[in-house]
């Protein structure tokens, strides 16, 4: 079994429990990521119009309003273009949300069809984890998700259970969110059939195989799902309503008031950070301390990969010195790799999709080397 | 869009450094207490004789304030090897000679380090040339009340420290409590300091029981070879990298200082083999090395 570790953090630093919503911006940028756009300029789109089409991948207006151009942006994985839309703050809907859909009256094959989008077959699954875990220190995106619509979450994962017949399903929360425990323990009683697994604290502990590793289960007949897919699906299946809106962490020693915030996918950080977020003078914006990087949120845009803003305080970095021969970055390394030789091309080559990039060998260097850099060299 | 950790383990290099200092204390305290206010309160030396370990250690860090100078390096660190080396001298080290040979010495292997990337253990090699200022005085570890055997020390006696060795290497139960000083910080490379201990005991045990030599036990339970085992096989640079050959490096370290303790001579005999081994240290990096660009 992978041993994985506590990271060290400031338990001063504690996000808000009170959710912001930000879900009337101006304008949303969606990310070009077809090359089916099935949209042109100026035209009304409302919530759900599919913009673009690629397989069986459909991108969605999450507002309504009037498409204006392309234009370049910043997502998590650098510039990309993307489709400017206009909003006319009227929310008109394509699909009629419905509010109190018995979930009861849904067939299987409707689920199975909303299931089949997200890549998912429970059909041969013994086991589905909800996987409500967050790794990144001061995030508790997918941890919130749980708190805001436990009720619903329990409800449709109870009907999954009997509509494919799986035995096990759990929900996964990390022991220090106590309040998401107190509450999914109080209705634990009405589902029999879902149990309640408290995981360790632990860095990486939410990336699947080490999950899976922990709870003792087989990658074949398990069926991991995040709370934040589990989202979607949810309002797909229970509200017909599409994937518009997306709760995200901005928190860090940089604002007053670490926050979840609730926004519109496409909106851009500066506006909700400009509207919502009391940020202190001279920060610096990443998109995690640990496997994160440092980004200029002036075009930067809400996507489904942003999980985290982390708006830090300048820090002063050690000076590195001689590496120790200690061997920590080896013993806490979770794929086995020897970071010292990353300044190898060859073991660079060898190395570099096995890498998790989890920056725990840096975190843990007591000489304070910084690995990523010794790779990011051969690139 | 560079990528570096924000957050970091809580402990770094200069926490193990004060680790350092913290376990070595109490055995700096006990030899003066040993080599001085012992002695002195027994009527065997002046007052002014009680300085003389402290001599030693003032000097020491007098020494190595000039090196980090020099060499524009870590204070901090550099006292620490001047005061572990130090600690391994003997009280009868010629008073004079001792810091013009620590300055030179300590001077070449930092020359040596930086300049041609040379990897060594120091601490056993400086230890090593200031035997010359030993030898100057009559080689002897002797102090004088063990010179004139005015005391019958028991085994027990032994065990807590009173014993022939260097300035502050003779107690071997105040090295246990800084072995689990040391052994509480992440960084201390504890797989050597346990592994050499138990090879050492258990090949010593077995040279006992083979030959019933039981005033070999004198041996065994004073420090010095403890003393080396501790804090210069695993000190800070000149180690194995990998928990494997840590283990080997150590394993290697007890059997070799053992047998040079029954056949050539105890005190120096671990000094010895950390340098000598201290010297393959590369290789076994390498193999190492070889491993993880194998196995993946």
């Amino acid at each position: 079994m992978t041993k994985l570790i506590e990271l060290n953090t400031d338990s001063n630093l504690l996000v808000s429990s009170k959710i912001l919503t930000f879900d009337k911006p101006d304008y949303v940028y969606i990310p070009i990521k077809t090359n089916k756009i099935l949209v042109k300029q100026n035209t009304k789109v409302e919530i759900g119009t599919i913009l673009m089409e690629d397989n069986n991948i459909k991108i969605t207006s999450p507002i309504s309003g009037t498409i204006k151009a392309i234009k370049k942006v910043m997502t998590i994985n650098g510039e990309e273009n993307a489709i400017e839309i206009q909003n006319d703050f009227e929310e008109k809907s394509e699909k009629t949300p419905t509010s109190k859909r018995n979930l009861k009256n849904i067939s299987t094959t409707k689920i199975t069809n909303i299931l089949k989008e997200y890549q998912i077959d429970l059909t041969k699954t013994s086991n589905l984890i909800l996987n409500c875990l967050d790794d990144e220190p001061y995030v508790l995106t997918e941890n919130f998700y749980l708190f805001l619509y436990y009720e619903g979450f329990l409800e449709l994962l109870d009907k999954i259970s009997r509509t494919y017949n799986i035995s096990n399903i759990t929900i996964c929360v990390k022991s220090s969110s106590s309040e998401n425990i107190s509450k999914i323990m109080s209705y634990l009683g009405m589902y029999p059939n879902i149990n309640l697994n408290i995981i360790p604290d632990l860095y990486l502990i939410s990336k699947d195989k080490y999950l899976l590793e922990h709870l003792n289960l087989n990658n074949k007949d398990t069926t991991i799902i995040k709370a934040s897919t589990f989202y979607n699906i949810y309002n797909l299946i229970k509200k017909n309503k599409s994937n518009t809106d997306k709760l995200i962490t901005i928190s860090g020693n940089g604002v007053s008031n670490p926050s979840i915030v609730k926004t519109k996918m496409g909106a851009k950080v500066i506006d909700i950070l400009n509207n919502l977020i009391n940020v202190l003078p001279n920060t610096e914006y990443l998109t995690g301390l640990m496997s994160g990087h440092y980004v200029d949120i002036a075009d930067l845009i809400i996507t489904n990969d942003l999980n985290s803003i982390l708006i830090m305080k300048p820090k002063k970095y050690l000076k590195t010195t001689k590496c120790l021969k200690c061997g920590a970055c080896l013993d806490v390394c979770p794929v086995n790799i020897n970071p010292l030789l990353l300044s190898d091309a060859t073991y660079y080559e060898k190395v570099k999709d096995i890498c998790l990039k989890c920056g725990l060998c840096s975190y843990i260097c007591p000489a304070h080397i910084n690995f990523n850099e010794k790779g990011d060299n051969h690139v | 869009m560079s990528k570096i950790p924000r957050i970091h383990y809580y402990k770094d290099r200069r926490h193990l450094i004060n680790t350092y200092y913290l376990a070595l204390l109490p055995l700096i305290i006990f030899s003066i207490y040993k080599n001085g206010i012992l002695l002195y309160t027994n009527n065997l030396i002046n007052f002014s004789h009680i300085l003389i370990p402290l001599y030693f250690y003032i000097i020491s860090i007098i020494i190595s304030i000039l090196i980090s100078l020099i060499f524009k390096d870590s204070f901090k660190e550099t006292t620490l090897i001047c005061l572990i080396s130090a600690s391994t001298i003997s009280l009868n080290t010629n008073m004079i000679i001792y810091p013009i040979l620590l300055f030179v010495i300590l001077f070449i292997i930092k020359y040596l380090k930086s300049h041609y990337k040379l990897e060594f253990n120091s601490i056993s090699i400086i230890h090593l040339t200031l035997l010359l200022a030993v030898l100057l005085n009559g080689y002897s570890y002797l102090n004088i009340s063990e010179t004139l055997n005015k005391f019958n020390y028991n085994l027990f006696d032994v065990f807590i420290g009173h014993n022939i060795s260097g300035l502050a290497t003779s107690s071997t139960l105040i090295m246990i409590i800084s072995l689990i000083i040391l052994s509480l910080n992440k960084f201390y490379k504890k797989n050597i300091a346990y592994s050499a201990i138990i090879s050492y005991l258990i090949i010593s045990s077995s040279y006992i029981l083979l030959t019933k030599d039981y005033n070999y036990l004198n041996i065994i339970l004073s420090g010095s070879a403890y003393f080396s085992f501790i804090f210069i096989a695993p000190f800070i640079y000149e180690t194995p990298i990998t928990r494997k050959s840590s283990l080997i490096y150590g394993i290697l370290i007890g059997i070799l200082t053992s047998l040079i303790s029954i056949y050539i001579t105890p005190i120096e005999a671990s000094y010895i083999v950390i340098f000598i081994l201290s010297l393959f240290i590369p290789i076994l990096n390498k193999i190492a090395n070889k491993k993880y660009l194998k196995a993946t």
